[in-house]
């Protein structure tokens, strides 16, 4: 039993390396974990679930607080920068936080009916996806202002959708084309910008963080039903989740907006372990690592829930501590070099990663958000990259 | 305002030329033909075209599973597959598979994106 819990705790710590440090996946650590591993130990089944859930909610601390976004976080750098600037940088990562606790509780109360559903609803789920994604596209573009907006929308929908066709539905093999396309696309462009314009980081208001409670539920209760949507539906990730249903339920303010993407992170995380549980099938890295490293019986949950719990309140902790210090931290040093090396960084993270094919892509995709940054049209059109690769991919095409 | 102007420009021809390079490189990572006999662990990832008959094939959800055999047998998959997929992956009858080399469950499969007649 002491074993296990010391497991759990280095899951933990784990959790927080990965999610801190941009560029380092969870995935990586669980295909490294499985290299190592011997089939049936299940200890390390523990030490990937703590991980992955910690993971879930430190990796919005580097994406809001340093615009520099993984794959599954980069929907929440624009909020997020918007609050900082606004000096409200603590609270976009506690919402982000409190977002994956109550999801996660939520997601776990959820977990026997979500188990009995699944099975039946993928079918007439899957129908609707791509048009769905056709109306929002063209709602994206028809939504801009001004003529000219519309038509500098069509041209960054046209050029995203083209580079993400490419890039996902293309002859490549990157291990994760998401990472240079994500980076590129919504986080460089804001270091960016912020290099150019010589910003400064806006004095952040006190650090004691008073929820809303009507904003906490309601995001937290949006998040469990789209992640719940994620981890069902193959090639449907978080970020186009928070998309839809941002979306579908219209304008949503932009603190529920933070705690729906963490939600929805954290949800998507735990269910995706109860999906591999009862149909076998893995919607999520971790999810994969554990098929190759053991076989789920009904014994085995009552530890995993034990250890998704301990890791949802170290995951909440471990997000304020972090933060706090690395808020600490940036307002003592200069603001545009710590955005230059953080571009730097992540420039260099996806070189390493991906490869000069990488960052052609990366440059694209920076490129595009840049233009529409400085057209003033929404940057959000720039998701068309993941878009309507899906749509082709429910077309088979 | 020029300056902004400019950035304009000159982050739109970054991210067409970058494109338009990208496309290009592309074909250099497109499909070969192989024998299914030369098939290994060494080539995960890479996209290629087999040609055989098919031993067997059925449907689990959503996704279509077979054999394929050209004197050497492999596994194959296509997820969602269309009724075209479905008319020609039968049994005995002779297809084209192009898609990537995986390794699933310690086995080496391919995941069929496209399927033809030989």
């Amino acid at each position: 039993m002491l074993e296990i819990f010391l497991y759990v705790i280095a899951g933990c710590l784990l959790g927080v390396v990965t999610g801190l440090i941009p560029g380092i996946h969870i995935n990586t650590v669980s295909a490294f974990a499985l290299g190592v591993a011997v089939f049936g130990d299940f200890n390390l089944v523990i030490l990937i679930v703590a991980m992955s859930v910690v993971h879930t909610f430190v990796d919005f601390v580097p994406s809001i607080l340093l615009g520099a976004p993984d794959s599954e976080t980069f929907v929440a750098v624009l909020p997020g920068h918007r609050m900082i600037n606004e000096g409200n940088g603590f609270e976009a990562v506690k919402l982000s936080a409190i977002g994956g606790l109550f999801g996660g509780i939520f997601a776990i109360v959820i977990s026997p009916l979500f188990f009995i559903f699944i099975t039946d609803s993928i079918e007439f789920v899957k129908f609707f996806i791509p048009w769905i994604l056709i109306v929002i596209l063209g709602s994206m573009i028809i939504s801009e202002e001004t003529f000219r907006r519309k038509r500098n929308a069509l041209l960054v929908v046209t050029l995203s959708g083209i580079l993400g066709v490419i890039m996902l539905k293309g002859n490549f093999n990157l291990g994760n084309a998401l990472l240079p396309l994500a980076t590129g696309f919504f986080g460089a462009p804001i270091l960016f910008q912020s290099i150019m314009q010589n910003q400064k980081f806006a004095p952040q208001k006190n650090l004691k963080v008073k929820f809303d409670k009507r904003e906490v539920l309601m995001g937290s209760f949006l998040g469990l039903v789209s992640g719940a949507f994620v981890s069902i539906i193959p090639s449907i990730g978080p970020a186009q989740a928070a998309f839809v249903t941002g979306k579908v339920f219209g304008n949503i303010e932009t603190k529920i907006y933070l705690v729906l993407i963490g939600s929805i992170n954290t949800v998507n995380m735990i269910l995706s372990f109860i999906v591999l549980y009862s149909l076998g099938k893995t919607r999520t890295g971790s999810a994969a690592a554990i098929k190759g490293l053991f076989s789920l019986q009904e014994i085995h949950l009552i530890f995993l829930l034990g250890t998704i719990l301990i890791s949802l309140a170290f995951g909440y902790f471990a997000v304020n501590l972090s933060a706090q210090k690395l808020m600490g931290i940036i307002k003592k040093i200069n603001y545009k070099k710590l955005n230059l090396s953080v571009l730097l960084g992540v420039s260099l993270i996806v070189f390493l990663l991906s490869g000069f094919v990488g960052c052609l892509a990366y440059a694209s995709a920076a490129g595009i958000g840049i233009f529409s940054q400085t057209r003033e049209i929404r940057r959000i059109n720039c998701m068309a990259f993941l878009m309507v690769p899906t749509i082709l991919i429910y077309f088979s095409v | 305002m020029l300056r902004e102007e400019l950035v304009a420009r000159l982050a739109l021809s970054l991210a067409v030329l970058g494109i338009v390079v990208l496309f290009i490189v592309s074909y250099s990572y497109e499909a070969h033909s192989l024998k299914i006999s030369e098939i290994s662990e060494e080539i995960k990832g890479e996209r290629v075209i087999v040609c055989g008959r098919i031993d067997s094939s059925y449907l689990a959800t959503n996704v279509l599973i077979f054999t394929i055999n050209d004197g050497a047998k492999i596994k194959g998959v296509v997820f969602n597959p269309g009724r075209e997929e479905y008319s020609l992956i039968r049994k005995n009858s002779f297809v084209e598979i192009e898609g990537k080399i995986e390794i699933y469950e310690n086995e080496l499969e391919i995941v069929a994106e496209r399927v033809g007649k030989c």
